[in-house]
């Protein structure tokens, strides 16, 4: 009993990260109908800052955190201003996803250039990953309990800008009628802006909590991102709770999966997950059909 | 100059001219509507003038300033608003926050204050405010669509085919409403196909034909045959 509690744990805490990735994707792609192909690489970037900042320049490690947020949020900023804002009013989805591809590939090389390619694993304060307790024969992992309040944390607030603040009834409003949503007098930009930053906010909050169950190494987000990406299929890419379901659920296929079938397999298994659910229900796991329209 | 002034519109999709040089004038106050088939392009011109689309050539002037090409949110700020085609509530949104929407900046106390006049007009809407507009019946969704329309405070109403789909009786009794819903010095350009309802409540109008105007007259000169404006529709001798 106790090896299938630590299993679903272990498959939970995997969960979170694909759970905030999704999110991330479903939020942009949601409310500018843009597929962010930089969303892993950019929250690679913002663990390596604040990993980095912390262990190497001797930074204390809530200023390395809250520097690489502001990073994140200012980068962001910069990039959406730089490369989508002018594609965007062409209308047309492909050159903007490509573009994301680019500023993917450029971020990438980036990191390797400062960073090189090999693997670090930095310490983090206290050495709280290497934290243990025993409860009975349950294994409980202190950094892992770190990043499930981050996840809980994280997942609050951006409910709360939802549903409760002015940016986040534009951005509901966007995501259901785009040119409804201009003509009451929403800007698109700034919508647009604030959910990209918001977006990569979420990325980079799982970068810094995650490098140091993966190893830090340069592109040690991109298998997250994949997981994300199945995540946000899962729950249909329109709905902000599906993907995080979809990413919990993930989570915990993969951790049973792990138990049961060869180790092999589970690698495979998003992509064979992501086919069931383009064959069978195509607008995700969570979300109905698109209803009739009311006359 | 008061009052919206368009002159030699030309607007187009990508390389598709559909409005090939249109002129309409509405006074401060005045209430004209723009009248024909189905994709004569009455619809292009109503874009145009909210910002949605850019006029490829010629002007449009709102009270002396250009608003030709011009920013949806800042047209919004000046006080055009548009009553769009078919409604367009966001429907997974309760009828609160899509009235919320049409506030979008500006003040909450201005909001209540919106709120209870539309509450006021259309009670049930105040019953089913929790409830998403999605589930609201045409009419109902009519009802919200105008109701926007009244918290954003219209300088210059546009309406789009307000009796796209809904019954002729119900259509019927939201034109005698506009009276009552919007101020006497709403600027309005109404887009209708149905002449004989636009006839009655607006003072002039114009008739769009394939993207050119061909007729414009005084609503009086009209009213009591209707028909006769089918060969102006259609271009035939009806």
């Amino acid at each position: 009993m106790v090896d299938y509690i630590q299993i679903a744990w272990q498959g939970l805490v995997s969960g979170f990260a694909y759970a905030l990735i999704g999110l991330a994707l479903v939020m942009v792609y949601k409310t500018a109908r843009i597929l962010n192909f930089a969303a892993g690489t950019m929250a690679g970037i913002s663990g390596f800052l604040a990993h980095w900042w912390a262990a190497e320049q001797d930074m204390p490690f809530g200023v390395a955190i809250l520097f690489a947020m502001i990073m994140t949020g200012a980068g962001t900023y910069v990039v959406e201003r730089l490369t989508v804002r002018p594609l965007v009013k062409l209308g047309d989805f492909l050159p903007i996803v490509i573009m994301t591809l680019g500023v993917e590939e450029f971020l990438a090389n980036v990191s390797l250039l400062w960073w090189g390619g090999t693997a670090r694993r930095y310490r983090v304060p206290g050495d709280i990953d290497r934290i243990n307790w025993l409860i009975g024969d349950f294994r409980l992992n202190a950094w892992h309990l770190v990043v499930a309040i981050t996840t809980f944390v994280t997942l609050s607030i951006v409910g709360y800008i939802i549903n409760q603040t002015e940016l986040g009834l534009g951005m509901k409003a966007f995501a259901e009628d785009q040119d409804a949503a201009k003509l009451m007098g929403i800007k698109e930009s700034t919508v647009s802006i604030w959910t990209w930053v918001l977006s990569a906010l979420v990325g980079g909050v799982t970068g810094i909590v995650f490098a140091p169950v993966l190893f830090l190494q340069q592109d040690y987000m991109n298998i997250i991102f994949i997981k994300g990406f199945v995540a946000a299929i899962l729950g249909g890419f329109l709905s902000l709770s599906g993907g995080v379901a979809g990413g919990l659920l993930l989570g915990e296929l993969e951790a049973f999966t792990i138990k049961w079938a060869p180790r092999e397999f589970a690698a495979a298994l998003p992509v064979v997950i992501v086919f069931i659910v383009l064959l069978i229900r195509p607008h995700g796991l969570f979300t109905r059909e698109k209803g009739h329209e009311r006359v | 100059m008061s009052g919206l002034k368009i002159k030699d519109l030309k607007v187009g999709y990508g390389r598709n001219e559909v409005i090939h040089g249109v002129d309409i004038e509405v006074k401060s106050g005045e209430k004209v509507a723009l009248l024909g088939a189905n994709g004569a392009g009455k619809s292009t011109v109503l874009k145009t003038i909210s910002g949605l689309l850019t006029p490829t050539e010629g002007s449009i002037t709102f009270n002396g300033d250009e608003i030709g090409g011009a920013n949806p949110a800042a047209l919004v700020d000046m006080g055009v608003i548009q009553v769009p085609e078919g409604r367009r509530v966001f429907p997974g949104l309760n009828v609160e926050d899509n009235l919320k929407v049409a506030n979008y900046g500006k003040s909450p106390d201005l909001f209540e204050e919106g709120l209870e006049t539309v509450y006021k007009k259309f009670p049930i809407l105040q019953e089913r405010r929790k409830q998403a507009a999605g589930l609201l019946s045409g009419g109902q969704q009519q009802m919200l669509s105008l109701s926007r329309a009244i918290i954003a405070k219209p300088k210059l109403l546009l309406i789009d085919e307000m009796s796209l789909g809904l019954a002729p009786l119900l259509v019927k009794e939201f034109y005698e409403q506009l009276g009552d819903l919007f101020s006497e010095d709403v600027t309005l350009l109404l887009v209708e196909q149905n002449a004989g309802l636009a006839l009655k409540y607006c003072s002039r109008f114009y008739v769009l034909r394939n993207g050119d105007l061909v007729l414009q007259s005084d609503s009086k000169d009209y009213i009591d045959d209707p028909t006769a404006l089918q060969s102006a529709y259609l271009g035939v001798d009806a």
